[in-house]
């Protein structure tokens, strides 16, 4: 157990390394708090802006509007923009797309001349046009569903929509934000604690500790605990913020919150090692750990959520360790599957975090007599 | 029978790519003697400390420590070792240092902190224990260095360069910390730029070359071996020689710079007086004399050149 010395000494080292601490406590807060922020906005109601032109202006055009108009999500532009920028001009098919165009809007429906709510004796579907921004496609997505709503509450039953999975659920997308977010910072964490190896060569102290009783693989091994450990403490915190701030229900998903976080914390601190074993300087590793970090984070998911991506690039996204363990934490906060089912996830993270140590401990061979 | 020797290195060569580091080096040092290794930058030291450290696998020829080889786990129990470098973690402080080193070498539980306020008081950073290794001063540093390298009390301690950058003060302290080890009998390599600390330090001196011991003795013994026996003598003159001085002197030998006339000679009670006499029929003013034994550094430079390394 002397590779529990090295864990020791990294643990003094972090304890007096201020910079350290604000690195893996306070910025990945800082960031899921600003995301956490963003989202809560998003799910919390914000209105769905959307300019309305009624050419038909028809009994049965306006009961449509109206409609529209009781929908608690959309917000309802009926101006246009005049030269001094008020809105005090009636809105038309033309002005709207200029307006999206200039990005003052972003959605716009025409109900055209000759518009209806029902097929016609041709069996023609009755048509609307949404112009859109589709830089914003959750609104446009979002409207289009909105819209079928209302043309179906023509008909003499109602649609109701109900959210099967998140509809008990305490702000899942905030923890599945401080999962995305928390693996991108343990990833980072990790490249930048591992290249204290670098350090050591670099002062002398390697040639000393692998002179004294420590060989190589315990010296490793004592910075992996570490790395583990601490991980696991950083993840936990930010879950703890989420807990406290934006109510993401962590106690209730404990158990496999913490299955998900050690072993994902095995792949990440092991890959971290990996990568500083990869340079031979400070410089290459910063350098090589933001452009891997970075790619793997975009394509795991860490910044949008794969289940957004296209069916390719999702694919893709299997060959990070962002991907299998947020598709883990998703598992746990989202779906509510039992642990078992996470077997994949746990299973391919624990394979991979061996796969890294092992490649580091052999690249880690030149460091040893010479 | 003879006891085992501290270290035996037998034939040892070790290449880095086309540069041969160490050409069949061979040392030998008893136990409780105190080696010094000199020689000029590239000479192979480093690589031959870090060989017996285990941390340089040798090509060729063998290193044994109290009969183990070097680099084994009985070995490096065996042998303490103090880099050149600062081998410190600069955000700990001197105790957690002190205990990082000594959990390397096994050293725990109730035996720990015992250990650590030893080499503390060794040290004299008592007072200092709890700052952090880059608030101390240089020569703290090179204190605490020494000491994280003996913790385990080592038969056989390595010190490369132990001195670089430190006052004078913090000289004489490591100095005197130095014969504390050796009180205790261990056994010590100590390579140094500095002549007069390794003339003043070491039993025997092995003098290193390129990759190879080109000579090995007590100073007083390289001395005698490998100069003449001749001692230098300098005069200095209150003025620049006139030329009917300098061309007398030059029937001596003399070199003469400015004022000063350097003269070999190898019976001071006669040719003293001879050169002083060319001196008073020149009426040259006789400012300062001195006569200076050959030591170390002439021996070295007798040996390895004048020539620069690098």
């Amino acid at each position: 157990m002397s590779f529990l010395a090295v864990t020791h000494t990294h643990w003094a080292k972090f304890r007096r390394d201020r910079a350290a601490m604000v690195m893996t406590f306070v910025v990945p807060i800082a960031f899921f708090s600003v995301f956490a922020m963003l989202m809560a906005g998003r799910s919390g109601g914000t209105l769905i802006r959307i300019a309305l032109i009624d050419e038909q202006q028809s009994a049965a055009s306006k009961h449509f509007v109206a409609q529209l108009k009781a929908e608690k999500t959309l917000q309802i532009v009926e101006t246009a923009l005049d030269g001094n920028g008020d809105r005090n001009r009636p809105m038309t098919a033309a002005l709207a797309e200029k307006e999206i165009r200039t990005g003052d809007l972003s959605l716009a429906l025409v109900l055209p001349r000759e518009f209806r709510t029902t097929t016609d004796a041709k069996g023609v579907r009755p048509q609307l046009t949404l112009l859109a921004d589709t830089s914003d496609p959750f609104s446009s997505r979002m409207t289009s569903t909105i819209l079928q709503k209302v043309v179906l509450g023509h008909l003499p039953f109602d649609v109701k929509t109900r959210d099967v999975l998140g509809e008990k659920k305490r702000n899942p997308r905030i923890a599945f934000s401080a999962a995305g977010l928390g693996v991108m910072f343990l990833l980072f964490m990790a490249a930048t604690s591992g290249g204290a190896l670098l350090d050591e060569a670099e002062s002398g102290t390697l040639d000393r500790i692998l002179a004294s009783r420590i060989s190589m693989t315990e010296l490793l091994l004592g910075k992996l605990t570490y790395l583990v450990m601490l991980s696991t403490l950083q993840l936990t915190v930010t879950f703890t913020w989420g807990w406290l701030v934006f109510g993401v229900d962590l106690w209730h998903h404990l158990d496999g919150f913490l299955l998900m976080t050690v072993v994902t914390a095995i792949a990440t601190s092991a890959f971290g090692l990996l990568l500083a074993t990869l340079c031979r300087t400070r410089a290459q590793l910063t350098a090589l750990s933001n452009l891997v970090v970075l790619v793997m984070s975009a394509l795991g998911g860490s910044l949008i959520p794969r289940f957004l991506m296209p069916e390719s690039i999702r694919k893709l996204g299997l060959l990070t360790i962002n991907g299998w363990a947020l598709d883990g934490f998703l598992k746990v906060f989202w779906r509510e599957e039992p642990l078992f089912a996470l077997w994949p996830q746990l299973t391919v993270l624990l394979l991979a975090g061996i796969a890294f140590f092992t490649a580091s401990r052999l690249l880690a061979r030149r460091w040893e007599a010479s | 029978m003879r006891p085992t020797p501290a270290l035996l290195v037998r034939s040892v060569e070790k290449s880095f790519g086309t540069r041969k580091a160490l050409a069949g080096i061979d040392l030998t040092l008893e136990p409780g003697e105190l080696l010094g290794v000199v020689g000029p930058n590239g000479a192979g030291k480093s690589t031959l400390v870090g060989a017996i450290a285990g941390r340089v696998i040798p090509d060729a020829g063998q290193i044994l420590i109290h009969g183990h080889a070097a680099g084994s786990e009985a070995a490096r129990a065996l042998v303490g070792f103090v880099p050149q470098e600062l081998a410190l973690y600069p955000l700990l402080t001197a105790r957690e240092n002190l205990s990082a080193f000594a959990r390397y070498q096994r050293i725990r539980g109730s035996e720990l902190a015992p250990v650590v306020d030893e080499a503390l008081a060794w040290t004299a950073l008592q007072d200092r224990s709890g700052d952090k290794t880059s608030h101390l001063s240089g020569g703290m540093k090179r204190r605490l260095n020494i000491a994280a390298g003996v913790l385990h009390k080592p038969k056989l301690l390595l010190l490369d360069e132990p001195t670089v950058g430190v006052d004078p003060q913090s000289r004489e302290r490591i100095y005197g910390m130095i014969g504390e080890l050796r009180a205790q009998g261990m056994s010590v390599v100590y390579t140094s730029h500095y002549m007069e600390e390794v003339e003043r330090l070491c039993d025997r001196i092995a003098i290193v070359d390129h990759g190879r011991v080109i000579a090995v003795g007590t100073p007083e013994s390289l001395v005698r071996e490998h100069l003449d026996g001749g001692q230098e003598l300098s005069i200095t003159t209150d003025r620049y020689m006139e030329p009917a001085l300098r061309e007398k002197l030059s029937h001596f030998g003399a070199n003469m710079n400015g004022t000063v006339a350097t003269i070999r000679i190898t019976s001071a009670a006669d040719q003293i007086a001879d050169v002083l006499s060319i001196y008073r029929s020149e009426n040259a003013a006789v400012r300062d004399l001195a006569l200076k034994s050959p030591g170390l550094e002439a021996v070295f430079l007798a040996l390895t050149g004048r020539e620069l390394r690098e």
